[in-house]
């Protein structure tokens, strides 16, 4: 009966690996005192310097628009319930490439090209369920992005009519 | 019933409100968080919960007659300089649900549920606008209750003189708007400006994030403080959760104090009203209702829950637009409501729209950087065949909403779609961008956008929101079809009513909230008639 111990060694070798994939080799945190994760931060930063990349139409990259701070925030803000959904959002776009490709590896550790491949491929997935993960993390950094003021001022989206004015009419 | 507004009997003092407040406090005399040290126990003649655009009717009409009203409201009052334009943490801040709510079923549609004195009054586009007389034929053909366009009129005429609502004028509309009506004009379709509860509205365009004018009369600037001047006693950040029946009657409402933006509840909180008008929105009410199980034997209790699916388009051209300045929602079309469908321009918070934008990566970037030459237009569908359902779940006052969209109410929203291509295209668009999935996202001319006919478009092809929500609680001749009679008090009970959009029977046609406080006002004199 070797057949037994072999199996339990591979199922041991196995969960290694996937706690590996899972949780190891991801840098420090950005932010030292977030409740997000250093596997958050990364997964943030990579979505958002590939949503938002450098030396772009508009000069300011996501990471530097502090889209991992504005993510932080809008996590800590959220009810409970509400921040497990995003935290598995970005589980599923991290681990996502696992499933659907290029490349077998996280998110977070593919090139800037592979990374749009793979945001491209959620964007005009045939699974409606990528299409609204996509959606959604968009979405939240887009709100973060546009909030940056120079970003707005190269989209020419500046402050309104100042609203503190006395309305006399 | 008389028709005319002078005609009807006196119900309050308050014709107007106030353009102006003493000491600029709109919220002076309405208690907060803060000031609430102990548990505590209240009596009164009405218990009105939810200080929305029903509610708020409801309560200052009844406190201006004479009555003992306390009007309970489970979120905090938001002033002037409380306003975020940032969307998310605005959303988080005054959204149930962080802003993240969203109905599931056949695909996700996303809702916004304020939880704000206000209520949904705090952060709509002020749309006020009267249903057509045949929605009432609509209602009685789908439960039996009797109401009529005549009957209504001078409800519907109190309201709009107190709110001030009034056309969107030329100066406040900005380009955004006034494409549309060019586009609806060159195609001979009728347009309008929309009515509107506003008084000196400059156009910034901040409707969704709440107004840092103060030009928006919504019912925490307007009905509320009447309501106080009148008597009313006005507890914000009080959650009402259970309902005690004795008998056909109710007895009592307990809930809890609940800390501003983290819901932590604080002290216990006991009412003893003679009668209770539930007001807490047709995503709450039916919560309320379902937990305390006060109508165990009516089936409809949450069910039949319709939305008014919302689709967008952008019409991008070759000059600057500015989508950010003008009215939010200033222009409308009604001339296919018959049909169930009424097409406006749209405006949010720009980032909200731009996550819709085509592209990724520096393409990405560059559709941002001509936002300033885009305009979004939407279309709005009364989806007759589409229903819901709104229930509670185990732990927490945050329902489960489902809501199932018909491919029929998807065919009709492509049908919007398609007017509203052919508006862009007449208005001078050079391209337009459609949102769907399976076609291009950028049509560069009316030939391509042809696909939006063709297309075999599936409802989760599309973003698809909706905003206006009703119906879980509705009117109804009888017990077997519905939760409220005529007047909106719950079939076998005799003190418990409801006030909110919950009580439609079918689709209002337009945007709910003048529906909503006309018909407040009516069973605000039906509960002064019998004393």
């Amino acid at each position: 009966m070797i057949f037994p111990p072999l199996v339990a060694l591979g199922a041991a070798a196995g969960s290694v690996a996937l706690a590996r994939g899972l949780f190891a080799g991801y840098p420090d945190k950005r932010l030292a005192n977030s409740p997000l994760t250093a596997k958050e931060q990364a997964i943030i930063a990579a979505c958002a310097d590939t949503f938002f990349p450098p030396n772009g139409p508009i000069p300011v990259a996501g990471t530097a628009a502090n889209l991992v701070e504005y993510m932080d925030r809008y996590l800590q803000r959220l009810p409970e319930a509400q921040r497990v959904l995003v935290r598995l959002l970005f589980w599923f776009i991290e681990h996502g490439p696992w499933v659907f490709g290029p490349e077998r590896v996280r998110f977070s550790s593919l090139d800037e090209a592979a990374r749009l491949k793979v945001l491209d491929s959620m964007r005009t997935s045939p699974i409606y369920f990528r299409r609204v993960a996509f959606l959604s993390m968009r979405t939240m950094l887009t709100m973060g992005y546009m909030a940056h003021p120079l970003v707005a001022k190269a989209m020419r989206c500046e402050a309104n009519i100042d609203p503190f004015q006395t309305v006399t009419t | 019933m008389t028709s005319s507004i002078q005609s009807l009997p006196v119900l309050g003092r308050s014709e107007r409100a106030p353009l102006t407040f003493e000491n600029d406090d709109p919220h002076r005399g309405v208690q907060v968080y803060a000031q609430y040290k102990h548990d505590l126990t209240i009596d009164c003649d009405v218990l009105v919960v939810g200080s929305g655009p029903a509610g708020a009717v409801v309560a200052k009409e009844l406190a201006e007659a004479g009555r003992d009203v306390v009007l309970m409201e489970e979120g905090p009052p938001f002033g002037k300089k409380d306003f975020i334009q940032e969307p998310g943490e605005a959303m988080q801040r005054i959204l149930r649900e962080g802003g993240t709510r969203a109905s599931r079923g056949n695909m996700f549609i996303p809702t916004m549920q304020a939880n704000a004195l206000g209520g949904g009054s705090l952060i709509n586009s002020a749309i006020c606008a009267r249903p057509p007389d045949w929605v009432w034929n609509k209602w009685n053909n789908a439960t039996g209750v009797e109401l009529s366009g005549s009957e209504l009129t001078a409800h519907f005429e109190r309201v709009e003189k107190f709110l001030f609502v009034e056309p969107t004028p030329l100066a406040a509309q900005g380009e955004r708007n006034l494409r549309f009506k060019k586009g609806c004009d060159a195609l001979g379709i009728s347009s309008e400006p929309t009515h509107r509860n506003v008084k000196g509205c400059k156009g910034s365009g901040e409707c969704f994030t709440g107004c840092r004018n103060g030009a928006k009369k919504s019912t925490d600037v307007s009905y509320v403080p009447a309501a106080i001047r009148g008597g009313a006693r006005v507890y914000t950040s009080i959650r009402a959760e259970h309902l005690i029946r004795e008998g056909r009657k109710i007895t009592g409402v307990t809930g809890h104090v609940v800390e501003p933006f983290t819901g932590k509840e604080t002290h216990r909180v006991t009412v003893h009203p003679k009668v209770v008008v539930l007001a807490a929105g047709c995503m709450q009410t039916p919560v309320i209702l379902q937990k305390s199980n006060t109508m165990p034997d009516n089936p409809w209790v949450g069910e039949k829950l319709l939305l008014h699916p919302g689709l967008a388009i952008m019409a991008v051209y070759d000059t600057d637009i500015d989508p950010w300045h003008g009215a939010t929602q200033g222009y409308h079309s009604l001339h296919y409501l018959k049909e169930g469908i009424k097409l406006e321009v749209l405006w949010s918070p720009p980032s909200v729209l731009a996550a819709r934008l085509p592209g990724l990566g520096h393409d990405y970037q560059r559709h941002l950087t001509s936002y300033n030459r885009i305009a979004p237009f939407d279309v709005i569908i009364a989806a007759d065949r589409s229903f819901g359902s709104v229930k509670a779940k185990r732990n927490g006052w945050d329902p489960n909403i489902s809501f199932s969209f018909h491919q029929d109410d998807v065919k009709l929203i492509q049908r919007g779609l398609v007017l509203l291509s052919d508006i862009c295209w007449a208005s001078g668009a050079k391209a337009i961008l459609p949102g769907l999935h399976g076609i291009p996202e950028e049509l560069t001319t009316k030939a391509q956008s042809d696909v939006l006919r063709t297309m075999d478009l599936k409802g989760s092809d599309t973003i698809t929101a909706a905003n206006h929500a009703f119906g879980s609680t509705r009117m109804s001749k009888t017990a077997e079809t519905g939760v409220v009679d005529h007047q909106g008090r719950c079939h076998g009970l005799e003190n418990l009513y409801i006030a909110d959009t919950g009580v439609f029977a079918s689709s209002p046609a337009v945007n709910p909230m003048l529906a909503v406080m006309a018909l407040s006002d009516r069973l605000a004199q039906h509960l002064i008639d019998r004393g």
